[in-house]
C-alpha cells in the first residue's frame, strides 16, 4: 500500500527541508545538501524545482524573496512540524535497531541460543 | 526530421534515442508533436531529461514566470532547456558525468501524475467543448423544424428514439472515461510503491485492448449510421420525413462529435502504450469514416435520393 504524501520524507525531501532552516535562495540549495550530507547525497535541479514547488503548494515552505532570478525560501511552521515528526521516527527506527543489536550482542542470534540451550542440555558450559 | 513515435508515457525510451542520435551527430532542436527535429553537430555524449510543467504551454506563447525559474534553476546545474511542448520540457547537459536531473523517484512520479491529471482535465473540457458546439449548432439551425416535429405523432416517436440514442452515447462515454481514470489510478497506486520501495519509475500499464475495442465501436457506430442516413433519406419515411431527417443529423452531429472525442481518446490510447496505436489502427481511418458520413448527409440534406430502391 502505497504511503500518502509527505507522511514519510525521502532523503531527498529531508535535506531540501533541512536547508531550509533558515532562509535560503533555491539555486543555493543543491550546494548547502552536499554541504550538510558530506557529499553523500546529491538533489538534482530537476528534484529540486518539483520539491520546491510541491512544498510550497502544501504550505510546507514559503517564498520569502525574489531579487532578480533569485528566490528564497524559508520553512514554514507546518514544515518545522513535518521535519520533526521525521526526526522523530528516525529516531525511533535508530533505537529500535540499537535495542535489537545489543540484545543479539549480549544474549546471541535465535540461532546461537538454540546451541546454548542443547549445550546447557548435555550438561556443558556455554561458550560466554 | 524524424517522426515522433514516443508519446508522454515513453520518455526513458525517447531519452534513449536522444542520447544515441548525439553520439551519430544530431543534437535535438524542436520537439512537436509528430515530429522531432535534430540540427547537425559534432558527434559526442550528451545526457538527456525530461521533465513535465504544471501548466499546457503552447509553443508560441511567452512562458509564466514560474517555468522560466524552472530553465534558471536548472541551467545552475548544467541542465539546459532546448525545447518543449505542451506540458513536456526536454533538458540537455553536455557533461556526460553530470548529476542526474531527477534523484528522486518518488518525485518525479508526483510531478508525472500532476501533468496526468490536467492534461486529462483539459481533453474533457476539450471534449465538453466539442459536443456542445455541436448541439448548439443543432438546436439553432433546427428550432422552426423542432417546434413543428412535435406537431406530427411520427415525428414524436423519432425524436424518442433519437433522444435514447442520444443518451446511449454519451452513457457509454461517461463509462468509458470514467473506466479509463479507474484504469490510470490503479496504474499510480502500484506506481507510488515501487517508486517509494525500489526507486523505480514503473512501465505504463500495457492494455490497449479497450482502446482499440472503442475505436473499433466508433467506427461501425459511425458506419451504420451513415447507412442509416443515406438509406433512410433515399426512402419514403413513414414516420414523417422532417421528424426523420432532424434525428438523423442530430445523431450524425453527435456522431462527428463521437469520432473526434474517440480521436483524442486514440491518442490517450498511444501515449498509454508501449508500441503506439497509431501504428495498428490509423487514425486516419476514422478521419476517413467521418468524411464519408458527412458526404453523405450533405447529399440527404441537399435531397438526393439515389436511384436503387
Amino acid at each position: 500500500m502505497p504511503r500518502e504524501k509527505f507522511k514519510t520524507l525521502t532523503e531527498q525531501m529531508f535535506y531540501v527541508l533541512l536547508a531550509l532552516m533558515e532562509e535560503c535562495c533555491g539555486m543555493d540549495i543543491m550546494e548547502k545538501v552536499s554541504q550538510l550530507t558530506a557529499g553523500r547525497v546529491k538533489v538534482g535541479s530537476g528534484t529540486l524545482y518539483n520539491l520546491l514547488e510541491q512544498f510550497s503548494g502544501e504550505g510546507i515552505i514559503s517564498e520569502t524573496k525574489t531579487e532578480g532570478r533569485r528566490r528564497s525560501y524559508i520553512l514554514t511552521q507546518k514544515g518545522r512540524e513535518l521535519l520533526e515528526k521525521e526526526y522523530t521516527r528516525l529516531v525511533t527506527q535508530a533505537e529500535d535497531y540499537n535495542r535489537v543489536i545489543n540484545r543479539e550482542a549480549i544474549y546471541g542470534t535465535d540461532t546461537e541460543k538454540d546451541d546454548t540451550q542443547q549445550m546447557g542440555n548435555m550438561g556443558l558450559a556455554p561458550a560466554y | 526530421m524524424i517522426p515522433n513515435r514516443w508519446g508522454i508515457w515513453d520518455w526513458p525510451l525517447l531519452i534513449e534515442k536522444l542520447e544515441e542520435m548525439a553520439i551519430e551527430g544530431w543534437l535535438l532542436a524542436e520537439y512537436h508533436e509528430k515530429t522531432l527535429e535534430f540540427v547537425s553537430t559534432e558527434p559526442r555524449k550528451i545526457k538527456y531529461a525530461v521533465t513535465f510543467f504544471k501548466d499546457y504551454n503552447a509553443d508560441g506563447h511567452t512562458p509564466p514566470e514560474d517555468l522560466v525559474y524552472m530553465w534558471q534553476l536548472c541551467e545552475t546545474d548544467g541542465w539546459k532547456n532546448i525545447t518543449q511542448n505542451n506540458y513536456i520540457q526536454i533538458f540537455y547537459n553536455e557533461n556526460p558525468e553530470a548529476e542526474p536531473f531527477h534523484t528522486d523517484v518518488e518525485v518525479q512520479l508526483f510531478n508525472f501524475n500532476g501533468m496526468i491529471e490536467s492534461s486529462l482535465v483539459e481533453r474533457w473540457k476539450y471534449n465538453a467543448f466539442l459536443v456542445a458546439v455541436f448541439a448548439l449548432i443543432y438546436l439553432g439551425s433546427r428550432v422552426p423544424k423542432l417546434i413543428k416535429a412535435f406537431s406530427h405523432p411520427g415525428d414524436k416517436a423519432t425524436l424518442m428514439v433519437f433522444l435514447v440514442i442520444l443518451g446511449v452515447f454519451l452513457l457509454y462515454e461517461l463509462v468509458y472515461s470514467i473506466f479509463r481514470w479507474h484504469k490510470y489510478k490503479q496504474w499510480h497506486r502500484i506506481a507510488k510503491v515501487y517508486a517509494q520501495q525500489d526507486n523505480v519509475f514503473m512501465a505504463p500499464y500495457e492494455n490497449p485492448f479497450y482502446d482499440k475495442l472503442n475505436f473499433v465501436v466508433t467506427v461501425i457506430f459511425c458506419i451504420c449510421f451513415g447507412s442509416a442516413v443515406f438509406v433512410l433519406g433515399a426512402m419514403e419515411n413513414p414516420f414523417g420525413v422532417d421528424g426523420a431527417i432532424i434525428s438523423l443529423e442530430a445523431i450524425y452531429l453527435f456522431v462527428m462529435s463521437r469520432i473526434l472525442v474517440s480521436l483524442r481518446l486514440v491518442r490517450m490510447a498511444e501515449e498509454g502504450a508501449i508500441v503506439p496505436i497509431k501504428d495498428k489502427y490509423p487514425t486516419s481511418a476514422a478521419m476517413l469514416v467521418m468524411g464519408l458520413v458527412f458526404v453523405v448527409w450533405i447529399v440527404s440534406f441537399a435531397g438526393w435520393k439515389p436511384n436503387i430502391f
